[in-house]
């Protein structure tokens, strides 16, 4: 800091109280000594000399002491060289008139360069300090720490005994820093209601304002009493049009700030403001970014095809970290005016809000007000709220809340609700924060109702399928069936009441009889092709046992205690297992196959595998196509190994959840 | 003594068929069923020796209702279990069963009845049925 600066920064007092002093002695004491000096001198210096000395004298109090000392000593040279270096106090060689034209001169020039000099200073001053926060504005520092400098420079530079600044929340003032002449800068805490004269002239005009001390009020006002301060100049912060904030300068004496005051102040404040719109824009893209992020992983799940549960879970954590909130919870409306909670997260993974949780909508929450709008909605404190569910979140220290619906292809399925601990805690901009999640859910809330809707489309056709063949075969053994049964027993009992003698009639009728037989086991092996009654009648394991029995390949099974199981899965464990030992025995030449069916995890597992030659092709026969269709109509997955030469595996998975 | 049988079939005109061939063939039909209830019953006023049960009873499955006649104890007869199914078809479901065997309807007679019974193994039914048998 140069000289000049370090001299100049200020109003009054701002110089060291040690040069100030020595100032006014030098401002008294210098045209004493000038004068004294001068006396026996010759009179050619007298003129030139001692004037000229004495302007030296005044400019450099005008530096040291500011305008104070330079007119006190311009004053006292004036009247020491009218009265004092004059006969017949001085000797008569000075008895030259007195040259006012010399001496008017000297006081013109001293004048104007004192003030000069003070002009000079004071913006040197202002210019550098207002450097020195822009230096920190350009360097991108905390937010704290630029509004604590530029709050004691600009204290310093109009020389106010405590200066600060705050921002506006809602109605009330924020302060963020604050300074103080003997303490330095010191850190703020608390919220000030405002002087309602002062803020509002600054609101409304946006302008910088002196105010009276007097009929003050607000815990502005108080604070300031508190310190001692008598008279404060403020200055509005203006970020993009609108009142962002003030900057103010106080005294402790009955001080009137000059003019310049509030536009030094107001200039500062212009500096802040380009820091706070690029704090803010800084703020803005690192949220944006945080927000793409958060979004991106939930609809990198969503697209893999995640479990509901999961998706939901990660939704919920993944709202409540973006919005910096403790707890979101997501919500499914039923159909019976009640909604159900499918996922819940806490920050710290306290369990709260307990999934499956049910209640009936109704009273003041954000539950019902959405279900009612259908839109985002908002609940800035939880002082009137009712409803069973939010007493209890009420309960638990949570004051204040923003959601959205997840609408899912035009209706409202749910909604997703993020709570806080503070009121007012969240931003404008919540809600549609919130919405962006609830439209990846509603999305994949979606793909899964569409995918939901196909399998059962699929597994009611083939279940359609099945229930037409176990009719047709139901209608094979109840009517031709057992009508060639009663006309076979009518032969064989006409052939018992032939006469011992008629041994041709004997024949004749056993013939009919064998005949009928004969077409009564087509007609059964033609059911067996259709259905095979085992199945329905005793369930899976006879079933399978049944066709390991009448299987040409000799075949291991190992059924681990499979017991009556969901008939569609039932039937699409017999045609699997039926298919491919109808391929084995046709197709693979194997000596053996291993059959294997075990339930564990809410399904049902098959094995099947030979040791044939392999090379079995889904592409090339519809028998296995047909086996990956039924088995991916109930929701669960296949899968056919079959290396030429090296056999044929299958491996199936059957979900047995209703 | 009367080589009683009782069958219990859902299906009429089947049963009027077998009762015709096996009052031919010697044995005796004591009476005719089409439900479980009225053969429970049946079997404790006619007392029969041998109780002929189709496993399709309509809806009720005939492999109960040969547990719940074989419960009753000794002196109960013996149930032999019939189907218009042939054996392979239904071999499995018989595993376990107390009825003493099965004969599919298309090779009924009494000797096919006679031989079921005496593969059981109950030899006073069999002696009874082959004294008054051919």
């Amino acid at each position: 800091m140069s000289v000049l600066e370090a001299l100049g920064s200020g109003w009054i007092r701002q110089r060291p109280p040690a040069l100030r002093v020595a100032a006014w002695f030098l401002a008294v004491a210098g045209p004493a000594a000038l004068t004294v000096a001068a006396l026996p001198l010759h009179a050619l210096l007298l003129q030139g000399g001692f004037l000229f000395a004495s302007l030296v004298l005044v400019i450099a109090l005008a530096v040291a002491g500011g305008i104070g000392p330079a007119l006190t000593a311009l004053v006292l040279t004036v009247m020491a060289r009218g009265f004092l270096l004059m006969p017949p106090i001085s000797s008569p060689s000075y008895g030259e008139p007195l040259n006012i034209v010399a001496l008017a001169g000297f006081v013109v020039a001293g004048l104007v360069i004192t003030v000069l000099i003070d002009r000079l200073a004071q913006l040197a001053a202002e210019q550098a300090a207002l450097r020195r926060v822009a230096t920190l504005v350009a360097h991108a520092v905390p937010a704290t720490e630029l509004f604590a400098a530029a709050t004691e420079e600009a204290g310093r530079l109009v020389g106010a005994d405590y200066a600060g600044m705050g921002r506006y929340a809602g109605s009330d003032i924020l302060c963020v820093a604050a300074w103080l002449r003997p303490r330095g800068r010191f850190p703020v805490r608390g919220r000030w209601t405002p002087v309602r004269s002062l803020m509002r002239t600054v609101v409304r005009a946006g302008r910088a304002a002196p105010t009276p001390d007097r009929a003050a009020c607000g815990t502005l006002a108080d604070d300031a009493r508190a310190l001692g301060i008598r008279a404060v100049a403020v200055a509005p912060v203006m970020v993009g049009g609108l009142t962002w904030g003030v900057i103010l300068a106080g005294s402790t004496v009955k001080w009137t700030p000059p003019p310049c005051t509030e536009r030094r102040l107001a200039a500062f404040a212009d500096l802040l403001a380009a820091a706070i719109v690029n704090e803010e824009s800084r703020a803005g893209i690192a949220r944006l970014a945080e927000e793409q992020a958060a979004l991106r992983r939930v609809a990198t799940l969503v697209a893999r095809g995640a479990r509901p549960e999961a998706l939901f879970t990660a939704v919920t954590k993944e709202a409540s970290q973006l919005l910096g909130v403790e707890i979101t919870t997501m919500i499914r409306y039923e159909s019976d005016g009640t909604s159900t909670i499918v996922a819940s997260w806490r920050e710290g993974g306290k369990p709260f809000l307990v999934v499956g949780d049910r209640q009936p909508l109704g009273g003041n929450n954000l539950a019902t007000i959405i279900a009612e709008t259908h839109s985002p909605a908002r609940l800035d404190h939880y002082g009137d709220v009712s409803g069973a569910r939010v007493i209890r979140i009420a309960n638990a220290g949570f004051r204040s809340a923003v959601g959205a619906p997840i609408m899912v292809q035009g209706r409202l399925w749910g909604a997703v609700i993020a709570a806080s601990a503070d009121d007012h805690a969240l931003s404008p901009d919540s809600e549609a924060r919130v919405g962006s999640f609830t439209d990846l859910v509603a999305t994949a809330v979606s793909n899964a109702q569409t995918l939901a809707e196909l399998t059962a489309s699929r597994a009611r056709v083939v279940a359609a399928g099945d229930e037409a063949r176990r009719q047709i075969e139901r209608d094979l053994h109840d009517g031709a069936q057992q009508r060639l049964v009663s006309l076979t027993l009518a032969a064989r009992a006409a052939q018992a009441a032939v006469p011992p003698a008629r041994k041709d009639l004997d024949r004749e009728l056993g013939g009919v009889a064998d005949g009928l037989n004969s077409v009564l086991d087509d007609l059964r092996e033609l059911a067996r092709g259709i259905h095979p009654t085992i199945l329905s009648e005793g369930g899976l394991v006879p079933a399978l046992k049944a066709l390991a029995r009448r299987s040409s390949v000799p075949v291991e099974l190992e059924l681990g205690g499979v017991s009556r199981l969901p008939e569609p899965v039932e039937v699409a464990a017999y045609y699997v297992v039926s298919e491919m030992l109808t391929n084995a025995a046709k197709h693979s030449n194997a000596s053996v196959v291993e059959v294997g069916a075990h339930v564990s995890g809410h399904a049902l597992h098959l094995r099947v595998a030979d040791d044939g030659q392999g090379g079995a092709d889904p592409a090339l026969g519809s028998g296995l196509v047909g086996l990956k269709d039924r088995v991916e109509a109930l929701g669960g997955k296949i899968a056919i190994d079959s290396p030429p030469g090296a056999g044929t595996r299958l491996v199936a998975a059957l979900p047995l959840a209703a | 003594m009367a080589f009683g049988v009782l069958v219990v079939d859902d299906n009429q005109s089947f049963s009027n068929a077998a009762r015709l061939l096996l009052e031919r063939q010697g044995a005796c039909v004591v009476g005719v069923a089409c439900t479980s209830a009225e053969a429970v019953r049946r079997v404790t006023e006619l007392r029969p020796d041998v109780v002929l049960v189709d496993l399709a009873l309509g809806d009720e499955c005939g492999l109960d209702l040969a547990r719940l006649i074989a419960g009753k104890g000794c002196g109960a007869p013996a149930v032999v279990l019939i189907s218009a199914y042939s054996p392979a078809d239904v071999e499995e479901l018989l595993a376990g069963n107390p009825a003493v065997g099965f004969v599919p309807k298309s090779e009924l007679s009494a000797d096919a009845i006679r031989r079921a019974v005496r593969r059981s193994g109950r030899a006073t039914d069999a002696d009874a049925l082959s004294a008054k048998g051919h």
